[in-house]
């Protein structure tokens, strides 16, 4: 019990580093120095200090978002599991409540968007909800296909029953799995090449333009719910990727972990070398996930 | 691996279904010939003899190296348009080709080949290779994009061959090598031809031909 | 049936307390509203006894209809859909009291409630009636009745939309009364105690009811291409109607469709693939029309065809299980189906009356026109906006529990069982689609509607509607609550309903109830914790303020101080990405004029959606009728002597084939 919640409580606390890592890695790239590695922490320290600033137009809704926000990511991280440590709460279709769990999640962060009536913001609501709309069915058919591989659909089964002598037999279903989910993560993270975030012009922005009348507290929430949501959606795919089922507790946790700085250092090396799709492109980039995970799901 | 290799094939088919643009579509039926090349010296490399050695080799360069750099050659020559003039958009050539694979599988499991010992994907990568090839003729209007079509039908019976080399000899696979590269040339007169003759190589032009 | 009786009273009484002094809005409409509320109440109680105890009760009367007998019967089937009809009934009719007097309802208030009534009893007869010819009649009178409902409503087409219904209903019931002749002639009486002699008939015979019974009661449930009545008519009518039509009375297809399939004994192989892929395609084009739409009542009635595809989809899968034995994949399936039913009547209902009481404050049901309504209507919105989670099947609320049940089918299907894998991915293929989808337009909804700033003068001045109105809502939001953090005590009932399914009672469920209805409870308890979990989040966000500045100021305008009201984005705007993807399917026509200069000037933007079916299938379909029909116009003269030989003819004629 003690030892299931190691996950959680290291999620909690490394969650903002993946941002930190993926920025150095650009700034790797681009030949600078950059910010430092736990600029994230500094972020979200500074956040929490504040008061807040809100538009005469928000209301409940608007302040609702940012603390659900958090609470749902929370309740998220006690369904994964780690390596072979098994999940806090485990059962029969915990995935599908995974996925639903992100799904009102965006919802209310749309619905927060909406609340401020501005322009730009209904913008980047109204895109967020229609690339959304492809992705859920993209990381429901992956999974769907992992669960008939692992003949479960609990995410601690399949993990357990995902090991290496599965990638010995069923690459080709792994890796196209992975490609969707891989695509899937870089959408809902609403990183490079469906999204910039660190554009400076609003028009062309997705997520960072919906929290832009957040302010003080509440941005520390979103900030630190979008870290959160970064490391669920990377140990699905780091628990794939990496299939070390040791049960040794350290050896599990510490695989998740580096998998994920990998994952890091990979979404980094993504940003500095690819730039951002037109718009309308993005529904097919999504499209394209979904036939990954389908033909994953087809092969097997 | 090998698997793998297979599924290449078939997201490259998917690739050349999803793209407009004539110069992506040569490079990926490149970058599909080289896979191919590779596919045949892997599917045998425990026991590699010179014959598939040599088929190996000649289709990673032939079909990954000598006929696309022929085909942009063409493309440069005769200052083709750079759209591939779809009459079928990317989501619907996507979904048929998805269709269509589901269909392959459901029939590569119906039809089992004699002599296949490598993977149960061979015949259903062969025959939507096959599909991908005859819509790309059907649905595109450029005259290359044709070719490209007809490329990829070929490298459907490829791994095919490669399949079930035992039974295929070295004569054919390296006849059929030669064929197509003659074809492609052809080809290419062809298209220089009309794009002499209609100062243009969209396909709805050879109508004006009707007498 | 005592019970049943004292509702059934109850209502009478209600109903002639209306009668008595219809334009009152006092003592007398107090009372019927008091009165309606607990024939509602009673009657539930009588349902749950039912599904409980499972103690069926069975009444016979004597009557003169000529092949037909009175017989009423409530088993565990009727009982459940008993149960949307007596809750949703009786809070429609107390939402409806102060509806009705609004100025913005202009209908004769007698005839209103009578057809009201008419509609709500016929409704209760239908899944009561253990008759053939009983059903049928009762069957009539629900489209009748709420037809009157319908062209009495507020709609500008509703003259059309009572049409179009009417010309549905009874084009579906004719299915329906071939079927249960042809049933009758079979099995030698329409008694519905003799239908489970249907199961014994050769497949070919059973397939021609099945087919029969999908088209007759899925033109009431709404399925694909034969939904086209439900966006015309629904709208038209008074939203407490719309929410008693949208919420239960579709569902009385479902029911019929449930009760032949029940009495058909082991299915075909291909009537589960049949139902699966008329609800996926159901759900997923109804949702797209459904996001489309500019008007807040018709994108509900698209929103309603939608969630009945997603319960056929259920029945779909759960049908195949049964098919190749995978007791566990059926059970899920059919009791996501039910469970779906009961969720959608709450939820759905609360969404109408909540577009009602929006309706009755600004006079408008154009969502472009609406706006800002959430602190004008905290009590509306916030209903509301659990209407709009629920339906979108989030947790915590009650739609993501059948949801979850008909994934869990799928998934279950597609990890454990080999001959169901096909079906599985594509519910789970078609679910998850319509999921982003159907989140994608209520944020619409939502939104639109009730954040940012008014978009025009109809919502300036909106105010919160009166208490009857606003307790309604309350109710509903908090049945939505309810239901899903109660779930697993509310499983039993449709357990109760599967195991009365004639291949199944054989087979020992409580096994697989046991697990399911274990699965759920930990959802249900996740629900609970997320409640919880927000509230903590709450409490830390007060503690870090407290003491800190909390400023005011307008909305960031990337350094524009004079934001105006149109520059807001519109439903249209908003859902716009969702439809120019789909736009092979939907169709939009666009109209603009001005806007492209270098230099503003006056330009405009409109753009309109008909129905695919409608526009593609029905339409040039009945101008070949009514064409074809020209020809023979002939025949009427309008002279009535002639007529009258014309009768006369054709009794003629009716003798000698008779002799013969």
């Amino acid at each position: 019990m003690i030892t299931n919640l190691f996950h959680p409580l290291l999620a909690l606390i490394f969650a903002p580093l993946m941002r930190g890592i993926i920025n150095k890695t650009k700034a790797f790239f681009a030949g600078r120095l950059g910010p430092p590695l736990l600029q994230p922490y500094y972020d979200l320290k500074k956040l929490l200090k504040k008061g807040c600033v809100y538009s005469k137009t928000t209301g409940f809704v608007f302040v609702l978002a940012p603390v659900a926000g958090v609470a749902l990511c929370v309740l998220c991280l006690l369904f994964l599991p780690c390596g072979n440590l098994p999940a806090l709460i485990s059962f029969q279709g915990d995935l599908i409540f995974i996925v639903y769990l992100l799904g009102i999640m965006r919802f209310l962060t749309v619905l927060a968007a909406m609340d401020t009536g501005s322009a730009f913001e209904g913008m980047g609501a109204s895109r967020e909800v229609a690339f959304s709309a492809l992705a859920e069915p993209t990381m429901l058919f992956g999974l769907a296909a992992l669960a008939r591989k692992a003949e479960s659909f609990s995410l601690t089964p399949m993990m357990h029953r995902i090991t290496a002598e599965v990638w010995l037999t069923d690459a080709p279903t792994l890796a196209m799995v992975i490609a969707g989910l891989l695509l899937v993560f870089l959408a809902e993270n609403s990183r490079i090449p469906v999204d910039d975030p660190a554009t400076h012009l609003e028009l062309t922005m997705i997520h960072e333009v919906m929290i832009l009348d957040h302010s003080g507290v509440d941005l520390g929430f979103i900030e630190y719910a979008s870290a959160l949501k970064m490391w669920i959606l990377g140990s699905l795919i780091i628990g794939l990727a990496v299939p070390i089922r040791s049960g040794i507790i350290w050896a599990d946790i510490f695989s998740v972990l580096v998998g994920l700085i990998a994952l890091a250092i990979l979404v980094g090396v993504i940003e500095s070398i690819m730039a951002r799709f037109r718009m309308r492109l993005v529904p097919q980039l999504l499209i394209g996930a979904c036939i990954f995970s389908i033909i994953g799901f087809l092969v097997q | 691996m090998l698997d793998l290799l297979i599924i290449m094939v078939v997201l490259t088919n998917l690739r050349l279904l999803a793209t407009s643009r004539i110069e992506s579509l040569i490079s990926w039926a490149g970058i599909q010939g080289m896979v191919l090349g590779i596919f045949a010296l892997l599917s045998r490399w425990k026991h590699l003899e010179p014959d598939i050695f040599v088929v190996g080799l000649a289709a990673f360069s032939f079909k990954g190296i000598v006929i696309p750099a022929m085909l942009f050659r063409l493309v440069v020559a005769v200052r083709s348009k750079r759209e591939a003039d779809p009459y079928v958009g990317f989501i619907a050539s996507n979904l048929i080709g998805l269709l269509a694979f589901v269909g392959a599988l459901w029939l590569g499991h119906r039809l089992p080949i004699p002599g296949n010992d490598m993977s149960n994907l061979v015949l259903p990568a062969t025959l939507f290779s096959i599909f991908s090839g005859l819509f790309l003729i059907i649905s595109r209007k450029n005259a290359i994009s044709q070719v490209i079509g007809f490329l990829t039908m070929e490298n459907g019976t490829f791994v095919l061959g490669v399949g079930t080399l035992y039974y295929a000899p070295f004569l054919v696979e390296i006849g059929a090598l030669l064929d197509i590269l003659v074809a492609v040339l052809v080809w290419s007169v062809l298209i220089r031809y009309m794009n002499r003759a209609f100062h243009g190589i969209t396909t709805e032009q050879l109508t004006k031909l009707k007498g | 049936m005592t019970f049943l009786l004292v509702a059934t009273v109850l209502i009478f009484l209600a109903w002639l307390l209306r009668l008595l002094k219809p334009e009152d809005a006092g003592i007398f409409s107090v009372g019927s509203m008091v009165l309606s509320f607990s024939a509602g109440l009673v009657g539930a109680v009588q349902c749950v006894l039912t599904l409980t105890g499972s103690c069926e009760a069975f009444f016979r009367m004597p009557w003169e209809m000529p092949f037909a007998t009175f017989v009423l019967r409530i088993d565990s089937l009727s009982a459940f859909f008993l149960l949307p009809i007596f809750g949703i009934g009786a809070i429609a009719a107390v939402f409806g009291s102060e509806y009705m007097h609004s100025p913005h309802e202009k209908s004769n208030l007698s005839v209103s409630w009578s057809a009201y009534y008419l509609l709500w009893l016929s409704m209760i007869l239908v899944v009561l009636a253990a008759d053939g010819l009983l059903f049928m009649l009762a069957w009539e009178m629900t489209v009748v009745s709420s037809f009157f409902l319908v062209i009495s409503g507020d709609g500008n087409r509703k003259m059309h939309a009572g049409w179009v219904y009417l010309l549905a209903s009874h084009l579906g019931a004719g299915f329906l009364l071939v079927m249960f002749i042809l049933l009758g002639r079979e099995t030698g009486s329409f008694e519905f105690a003799s239908l489970s002699k249907a199961a014994d008939f050769s497949n070919d015979f059973r397939s021609l009811i099945f087919l029969l019974a999908v088209i007759g009661f899925g033109t009431k449930a709404g399925f694909m291409p034969l939904h086209v009545w439900l966006p015309e008519a629904h709208p038209a009518a008074p939203s407490h109607v719309s929410a008693l039509m949208s919420g239960v009375m579709i569902k009385t297809g479902i029911y019929g469709l449930i009760r032949i399939i029940f009495s058909l004994g082991m299915p075909v192989w291909w009537w589960g693939w049949f139902l699966l892929l008329i609800g996926l395609l159901s759900g997923i084009i109804a949702i797209v029309f459904a996001l489309a739409q500019h008007n807040l009542k018709r994108l509900l009635a698209y929103s309603s065809v939608e969630n009945v595809g997603i319960m056929t989809a259920g029945l779909g899968i759960g049908l195949l299980a049964v098919n190749s034995g995978n007791h566990l994949v059926a059970l899920l399936g059919f009791s996501g189906c039910l469970m779906h039913v009961l969720n959608h009547a709450v939820f759905k209902s609360l969404l109408f009356l909540g577009a009602g009481s929006v309706l009755v404050q600004t006079e408008t049901i154009e969502i472009d026109n609406l706006g800002g309504l959430f602190k004008k209507m905290p009590w509306t919105a916030v209903s509301f906006m659990i209407g709009c989670v629920s339906i979108c099947a989030f947790p915590p609320f009650n739609g993501f529990i059948s949801e979850f049940m008909i994934f869990m089918a799928a998934f279950n299907a597609v990890s454990i069982a080999d001959s169901l894998v096909a079906p599985g991915i594509l519910v789970i293929l078609g679910l998850s689609l319509i999921g982003g989808l159907a989140a994608a337009c209520f944020a619409k909804a939502f939104s639109i509607v009730f954040l940012g700033n008014p978009r025009s003068y109809h919502a300036v001045d909106a105010k919160e509607s009166g208490k009857a109105m606003r307790y309604s809502l309350a109710f509903l939001a908090i049945s939505c609550l309810i239901l899903s953090v109660f779930a697993p005590v509310f499983l039993s009932m449709p357990f109760a309903v599967v195991r009365s399914y004639a291949p199944l009672t054989s087979i020992d469920l409580s096994g697989f109830a046991a697990e399911t209805a274990r699965v759920v409870g930990i959802v249900s308890l996740c629900s609970l914790a997320l409640l919880i979990l927000t509230a903590i989040s709450v409490l830390f966000r007060q503690f870090r303020l407290r003491n800190r500045e909390i400023g005011s100021e307008a909305t960031w305008g990337c350094g524009y101080d004079q934001p105006s009201v149109s520059m807001q984005y519109t439903g249209a705007s908003f859902a716009q990405p969702l439809t120019e993807l789909f736009d092979g399917v939907l169709g939009i026509k666009h109209e603009s004029s001005g806007g492209d200069q270098y230099f503003p000037a006056k330009a405009s933007y409109e753009s309109h959606i008909n129905d695919l079916f409608e526009k593609m299938l029905f339409i040039p379909a009945f101008r070949f009728i009514s064409d074809s029909l020209h020809k023979i116009v002939w025949i009427q003269s309008g002279v009535v002597q002639l007529s009258i030989l014309m009768i006369a003819l054709t009794l003629f004629l009716l003798m000698i084939v008779g002799l013969f």
